[in-house]
């Protein structure tokens, strides 16, 4: 029990991290402030954060870079909100080894 | 169905730095960046084919058309200085663009014959709220006075799909409308059924 509850905060810890991280990527972008304090894994890039299609280019390009991945077509289709972002980056990590 | 998009150069130039590394690659076609390279302005290149990706997409998700992110989805070839074709799938649409020096309108024609009626118009605030609402209330005003109807009985609500449907009351009105608004700039076209 121990040893499992140990390995939850882990994730919880790395989950927080990564939030930080996406929440710093997408700053530069956001148009609804108010949404964007309230960020949380169901926020949506567009509805709710108002980030332009432009801009969210911008956002695929910086998680990229920032975490030497590539996020193909399929991907960024799937790449709607918090949530589904932090899932491609994690699984995107996980792939590299 | 119609679909529109607008760009406001001087916003664009300030928020879209479309030379960064991987930017058109992640966008256009090679033979999309060809027609890019092959242009007198790359940069009004650059967003032309933007706005019609934008405005054929709004019109595939009208005739029912699945949401997706990736604009390499989209491909566009070009026939003249004004007008070009779109192809998402299935689907395939006419779109002309219209330029002036401030900004950039493109539109789908997907009905031989009836181009859609549209107006461009100044904001007073670029910011997204103000933004819809103005475009709105201008909507609204021009469809009041072409069908002598009460402005304030008009009104705009989006369906499951996230597409914009005018009510009278609450009697859906028989047009498809397409609204954008970016910058200081907004437009609406409309499409007579």
């Amino acid at each position: 029990m121990a040893v499992l509850s140990l390995r939850n905060t882990k994730q919880m810890i790395e989950k927080v991290e990564l939030i930080k991280e996406l929440k710093e990527i997408i700053k530069p972008y956001v148009q609804n402030q108010e949404a964007f304090e309230n960020l949380n894994e169901d926020t949506h890039f567009i509805n709710d954060l108002k980030i332009n299609s432009a801009n969210l280019v911008d956002v695929i390009l910086d998680i990229e870079d920032k975490f030497d991945i590539e996020i193909d077509n399929d991907s960024m289709d799937l790449m709607s909100d918090v949530k589904s972002a932090m899932t491609i980056v994690k699984d995107k990590i996980a792939a590299k080894g | 169905m119609i679909g529109n998009d607008i760009i406001d150069l001087d916003c664009t130039r300030a928020t879209t730095n479309w030379r960064r590394r991987g930017f058109l690659l992640k966008v256009f076609s090679p033979a999309e960046r060809q027609i890019i390279d092959d242009s007198e302005d790359a940069f009004l290149a650059v967003w032309r084919l933007w706005s019609m990706k934008e405005a054929a997409y709004k019109a595939y998700l009208q005739q029912g058309g699945l949401a997706f992110n990736s604009a390499l989805r989209i491909s566009i070839s070009i026939k003249n200085s004004r007008m070009g074709t779109a192809q998402i799938n299935h689907f395939s649409s006419q779109v002309f663009t219209e330029f002036s020096d401030q900004y950039l309108l493109s539109y789908t024609q997907t009905k031989p014959q009836t181009l859609p009626s549209h107006q461009v118009f100044k904001l007073h605030n670029a910011d997204p709220q103000s933004q819809s609402r103005e475009t709105r209330k201008k909507l609204f005003l021009h469809l009041a006075s072409r069908y002598q109807l009460e402005e304030t009985e008009l009104s705009l609500l989006k369906n499951s799909q996230n597409l914009p449907k005018i009510y009278f009351n609450s009697q859906e009105l028989r047009f498809d409308v397409s609204l954008s608004h970016h910058g200081y700039f907004g437009a609406f076209s409309i499409a007579e059924n």
